[in-house]
């Protein structure tokens, strides 16, 4: 049985089942989590096959589907096509309906949709990725300026130090040190720190 | 197979497979020698470009090399005109902003030594060395050699050399994990076939400036005359050198000890707490500094080391006496 239903599952991927069937294997689906993950793994391995970028998620894409459908106002069907047959779960296919129509989805999950579903809304390119951007991501703001990184000239200083005493202290050190730095040795040239400190600044 | 045989076949079979297994080494070990050697017995002058914490700085570099000893001068080409100059006998520092012009004897002689060799099978422990392939730098075709750092109480590098003459034509610091720390890299660059003069230093104004002398300093080398003695050193540091000298600012002595992995470097001074002392950790470009007060003394760690381990030396200081 399980077989027979990952067959069919595997067929109504790749758009070969006639009508009935894929009523079927669908009602299959949105009934059966295991299914519906299998459905995901189907999906990207076809993804992948075919070079194209594979987002992996914990979350199902199947799951993220419903979720989302869940999430919106089933809305009449009138300025819809009607692609799905009459005798279809009225529930279903107003979900199913809204995603071939609504543009709310990214686009490959768009797709999905519209292998299972070929007369249903036309063209992946129905469905407007820009929107889901929009939608599915926070809103992107510009930053705003931050003054203290241009009001300044140069850095070249020692790091949470106020104090000039300890800062010429370091400074004495440093000098001493850069004698005693492989000279010239792995391609770092002594004295570079001292000649670029910068004491105005 | 009489025993001399078999003693004779063991000893070409441990000389073959010796042969192999370092060979890469020998390689990665020639190009760095040739370097440490270019460096110091050519003559050459150029423009580098040195970047650190977001900040681009450009200097030019005039070295000449001759049998009486080397000469270099470094210029700084972009805000204040700071430079140094070097012979074999003094170090000259010029700071014009704040008209300071430091000279100190070079260090030579018995007990001072050049804190980098290049003995890779003594850092092998410590670092990992590969030759990668080749690249061009300020228009010179140059080859890659990686040393990476096994912990994080060093710095690794990347570095381009030469193919020509082995000089370091760019050197990318990284951190153990693979972040920039800093990169100096020529712009161009100049080999002379023979020495050159380098002009001496002229300065206007000498009369303002203020001329320090750092005082002279002997090398300690009982180091059980020292009351103060390291603990817990990071993997593969040990002192390398213990000198002492007199202070600049009051009567007291300064102890100057230089703690070396064989590639990394940094001095850790102890001096009396007479005045301010750095408390906490600092930090100027590439350089990291942590200072701590240890029995009435100042002890303060400099070095081009990562933070940690500045502050971990630094801690690891103790008097014993």
């Amino acid at each position: 049985m399980t077989d027979n239903i990952n067959e069919q599952i595997s067929a109504l991927l790749d758009n070969e089942l006639d009508l009935t069937e894929a009523r079927n294997a669908l009602d299959y689906l949105q009934g059966d989590d295991s299914l519906r993950q299998q459905w995901d793994h189907y999906h990207l391995i076809g993804d992948a096959m075919r070079g194209e970028a594979v987002r992996l998620s914990v979350e199902s894409i199947a799951d993220r589907v419903r979720a989302k459908l869940d999430n919106e106002a089933i809305e009449s069907s009138s300025d819809h096509q009607q692609p799905v047959p009459i005798s279809r779960n009225p529930r279903y296919r107003a979900r199913w309906l809204k995603t071939a129509g609504g543009g709310l989805l990214a686009a490959s999950v768009a797709a999905i949709t519209v292998i299972a579903f070929p007369p249903m809304s036309g063209t992946v390119s129905d469905v407007s990725p820009q929107l889901v951007v929009e939608n599915s991501l926070p809103q992107i703001q510009a930053p705003e300026t931050q003054a203290a990184p241009y009001l300044v000239q140069s850095s070249s200083r020692w790091k949470n130090l106020s104090k000039p005493k300890v800062e010429s202290k370091l400074n004495r050190y440093l000098i001493d040190h850069n004698e005693y730095v492989a000279p010239g040795g792995i391609g770092v040239i002594p004295y570079t720190s001292f000649v670029s400190y910068d004491t105005d600044r | 197979m009489s025993v001399p045989q078999i003693v004779l076949s063991l000893l070409l079979v441990a000389v073959t497979h010796g042969g192999f297994a370092s060979n890469g080494e020998n390689d990665v070990k020639g190009w760095l020698q040739r370097m440490v050697n270019a460096v110091h017995s050519l003559s050459y002058e150029g423009t580098f470009v040195f970047l650190h914490n977001g900040q681009l700085e450009s200097m030019r570099i005039v070295h000449s090399a001759d049998q009486g000893g080397e000469k270099e001068r470094l210029i700084s080409l972009n805000g204040v005109a700071r430079e140094v100059f070097r012979d074999n006998a003094s170090v000259t520092c010029i700071a014009p902003d704040v008209k300071s012009v430091s000279i100190g004897k070079r260090v030579t002689g018995e007990g001072f030594r050049a804190v980098f060799s290049v003995d890779i099978s003594q850092l092998s422990d410590l670092y990992d060395f590969h030759l990668l392939g080749e690249e061009r730098v300020a228009g010179r075709p140059a080859r890659v050699v990686a040393i990476m750092p096994r912990d994080g109480y060093r710095y690794g590098y990347r570095v381009y050399l030469d193919i020509e003459n082995a000089l370091p034509l760019k050197t990318d610091m990284l951190t153990v994990s693979g972040e920039s720390v800093s990169q100096l890299m020529f712009t161009h660059l100049q080999v002379h076939s023979s020495s050159r003069d380098i002009a001496e230093i002229s300065l206007e104004g000498k009369e303002y400036y203020d001329w320090v002398q750092q005082k002279p300093r002997t090398a300690v080398n009982a180091s059980n005359t020292s009351p103060w003695s390291f603990s817990d050193l990071p993997k593969g540091y040990m002192v390398t050198l213990h000198s002492k000298r007199k202070a600049d600012q009051h009567d007291g002595s300064i102890d100057h000890f230089v703690v070396s992995d064989g590639l990394a470097s940094l001095s850790v001074y102890v001096e009396k707490a007479l005045d301010d002392g750095l408390l906490g950790s600092s930090a100027m470009g590439t350089i990291n500094a942590y200072g701590s007060e240890v029995n009435g003394f100042n002890v303060t760690a400099v070095g081009e080391v990562p933070a940690l381990t500045v502050q971990q030396i630094a801690r690891s200081i103790k008097i014993t006496q």
